[in-house]
């Protein structure tokens, strides 16, 4: 059957329309059309003139209006946060939640700028966002867990695991310090080893700290079953430390260091961003081993200008996989979160669709 | 002079329509077309892209929501069926009493403006 001439210039007219919009509501649209020119041919010429004017006068109108509407819905999927539970964020919550990322970096690029010489300034800067960075941790801790809290909180996290963690290792290398006659073993593989417990000893440190907080604290279990990957945003500042530990001692390492917080501040961007919790979990994932494999890259690299560099190659390369060595920890400590789902739903939060 | 809750905001004649033509059940585009017409008596006749810009921003806004019916518009198409929400009857609900009382106030004033 051939189609009516209104139904035609509909259909070019449509095309004009955004293709969610057409894929969404053409079809509809155009049956809505089809039958209503069917009703209006029943009822005489002038009935079907009179539709074709009014169908076809709101046409552009309705094209611009949807034009309109997707671009700022697509403004809207932009915005950091939008995908979060309460999202998208204020600029000020924007700012809390990279202010963890923000002092470290600022202190290496300004240490950098000033050449080690730290004024009154530089001081002054950095007392006031350590400031800033206390009343984060003050509120986060009395609106019990803000999203936008959850990096800077991290860090209080960090200082309570590397505590115990500290304690842990400097019994188990005191207790076995006779066996091998010195503080470290000298065979790397044993070191390897002790690596390995010490990382098990860690997650185990960070899982207990976290399951402690999930049993006490009501509100982070409903957000952890909300969105569990806000969990891992929770403990991804735990990696901010190790960009910096184990390379006191090392000169020249500042810029690789700051490649390292950007790839992190990057992570987390991303995160906020992305609207699939397994995508930002990747993201975080890839972030951390970027950010400390630039770390390994760097000490590789700078070693041999060191005052207690030594020809030896082994040692160059242990000194560099230090940062690395401690990634295994940091990755499954990041995945640690996709447990909350396997908490019984009897427990805490039960959500709708589990309730359902 | 200040109202201690916010009264709904006000709506155009084409979404007070269509948010009447749901009152009585469940309806996908066309019916709602008709639906319109009837409860109109004819002084209403929506376009069809008009109806769905509307039905897409109410939807958005949480007044009316897509049910799954099982109809099919075409193999593999299932057609969009709407109803109103609990949100939707506050909303249409409130712009009755507004009507109502702009029309209580246009009785009370229109008789003197003629005089």
């Amino acid at each position: 059957m051939r189609s009516h001439w209104i139904l035609s210039i509909y259909r070019i007219i449509l095309a004009l329309f955004p293709i969610r919009y057409r894929d969404e509501y053409g079809e509809e649209l155009l049956y809505a059309v089809r039958m209503s020119v069917e009703q209006a041919q029943a009822k005489g010429r002038l009935f079907v003139i009179r539709l074709a004017w009014r169908e076809l006068r709101d046409l552009p109108g309705a094209c611009l209006q949807a034009h309109l509407s997707e671009r700022r819905g697509l403004m809207m999927k932009l915005q950091p946060g939008a995908y979060l539970p309460d999202g998208p964020f204020k600029f000020w919550q924007l700012a809390a939640v990279f202010l963890p990322f923000t002092i470290p970096m600022l202190g290496v690029a300004l240490g950098l700028s000033a050449g080690g010489n730290f004024t009154n300034l530089l001081c002054g800067i950095g007392v006031l966002f350590l400031g800033l960075l206390f009343i984060v941790w003050i509120t986060g801790l009395v609106k019990v867990f803000p999203i936008w809290t959850l990096p800077s909180l991290g860090l209080i996290l960090f200082f309570f695991a590397y505590g115990l963690y500290l304690i842990s290792q400097a019994v188990t290398l005191t207790v076995l310090r006779p066996i091998w006659g010195s503080y470290w073993p000298d065979s790397i593989f044993i070191r390897l080893l002790m690596y390995t417990w010490f990382n098990l000893v860690y997650i185990a440190i960070v899982a207990l700290i976290m399951m402690i907080l999930l049993v006490l604290s009501k509100p982070l279990l409903q957000l952890a079953r909300r969105d569990w990957s806000l969990l891992s945003f929770f403990v991804y500042t735990l990696t901010i430390p190790y960009v910096f530990m184990n390379s006191d001692e090392y000169q020249g390492l500042e810029p690789y260091q700051l490649i390292s917080i950007l790839i992190l501040i990057a992570g987390a961007v991303f995160f906020i961003i992305l609207p699939s919790r397994w995508t930002r979990l990747l993201m975080l994932l890839a972030a951390t081993l970027l950010a400390l494999t630039t770390v390994s890259l760097g000490i590789y690299q700078i070693f041999p200008v060191q005052e207690f560099a030594t020809p030896i190659l082994s040692f160059r390369v242990w000194e560099a996989l230090q940062p690395v060595l401690d990634l295994p920890a940091l990755l499954i400590i990041l995945c640690l979160p996709l447990l909350v789902n396997r908490l019984p739903a009897s427990y805490g939060y039960k959500s709708p669709a589990t309730a359902a | 002079m200040t109202n201690a809750t916010p009264s709904p905001p006000p709506v155009s004649e084409p979404v007070f329509f269509i948010l009447l033509s749901l009152v009585s059940g469940q309806k996908h585009g066309y019916a709602i077309l008709q639906e319109i017409q009837v409860i109109s008596h004819e002084t209403l006749l929506l376009s069809t892209s008009t109806l769905y810009g509307a039905l897409s921003r109410l939807e958005e806004q949480g007044y009316i929501r897509r049910v799954p019916t099982g109809q099919q518009l075409a193999p593999g198409l299932p057609r969009k069926v709407y109803e109103l929400t609990s949100n939707g009857l506050t909303l249409l609900h409130g712009e009755a009493e507004r009507l109502h009382r702009m029309n209580h106030i246009a009785q009370q004033y229109l008789p003197k403006a003629s005089a």
